[in-house]
């Protein structure tokens, strides 16, 4: 199994003040570019909103707007989050790295209506994949 | 982060979720890169940003000093519900730069704006532009100077 954080377009050092954020890639699969790419082509809207909220979240410690950043509400899952595209339905979930490099990590994409519960359990998952191969 | 060789903890409801991701292509990251790039230069967009992101500065600093919405609208002669509007981001209420400034000046900070200049092509004049020899794209003669001739 590979995995890699990769950068996301769009998002570089300027906007970068306080954490950087990263896509992951696992076994060469790349989630959160392609909802990107898909949501740049098909919804823009959608694409501009997430954008937005990922900027704010790099460079605010925590995200306060409830409109644009969400803490999973099942505990089971921890600490994971969605940027909301408010208003619409694009979703990115993510988890903060805090231990060593100042990431925010990007795992999975979801549109509202779907499983929500199932896309934060997806998160989860990634998260601990991710943070168990940091540690190997 | 890139590693190779560990235990495996993916789960079915993962992997299926995977494999139904289609392949990004070295054009689509291209494609990325230039729709983020519009997406930096839409003034609308950035408009966007710059207030949600006065909006999150504010909630910062009502957070850092402990005041709740209701205590700082009566602290600035508002109704609560202007302010939750406010801080929703509501389209309805008028974000004035006066407004900002009122709004940081009560939670003890100061607004500032900034002019970024942006590492670009030199800004041709519009009127140069449009100008070929002398005469405007749509090839109407050069305006001839108008006044009182005597």
């Amino acid at each position: 199994m590979t995995l890699e954080s990769v950068e996301i377009p769009g998002i570089d050092s300027r906007t970068e003040t306080v954490w950087k954020v990263r896509a992951l890639v696992l076994n060469g699969k790349d989630p959160v570019r392609a909802a990107l790419f898909r949501w740049s082509k098909t919804r823009p809207k959608d694409y501009a909103a997430i954008m937005k909220v990922m900027r704010l979240a790099a460079q605010q410690d925590h995200v306060r707007n409830p409109k644009h950043v969400k803490k999973s509400g099942n505990p089971q899952h921890g600490s994971v989050y969605e940027m909301i595209a408010y208003t619409s339905t694009a979703r990115l979930m993510f988890f903060y790295d805090e231990a060593e490099s100042a990431l925010i990590i990007s795992t999975n994409a979801y549109e509202k209506k779907g499983d929500q519960d199932a896309a934060f359990a997806r998160c989860a998952t990634l998260r601990d994949i991710y943070r168990e191969r940091k540690k190997s | 982060m890139n590693a190779k060789n560990g235990t495996p903890k993916m789960n079915a409801d993962v992997r299926m979720y995977l494999a139904g991701i289609p392949e990004v292509t070295p054009d689509d990251l291209e494609s990325l890169k230039a729709a983020s790039k519009k997406l930096g230069e839409n003034p609308a967009f950035l408009a966007d940003y710059l207030k949600s992101r006065f909006v999150e500065e504010m909630l910062a600093a009502m957070e850092e000093n402990g005041v709740s919405q209701t205590e700082l609208a009566k602290r600035w002669g508002k109704s609560r519900q202007y302010l939750s509007k406010l801080l929703s981001e509501n389209r309805r209420v008028n974000f004035t730069i006066e407004t900002m400034c009122e709004f940081a000046g009560l939670l003890n900070r100061r607004l500032d704006i900034k002019v970024l200049g942006l590492p670009k092509a030199p800004v041709r004049s519009y009127r140069n532009k449009l100008k070929t020899n002398g005469h405007s794209k749509w090839n109407v003669a050069p305006r001839q100077s108008v006044g009182n001739k005597g």
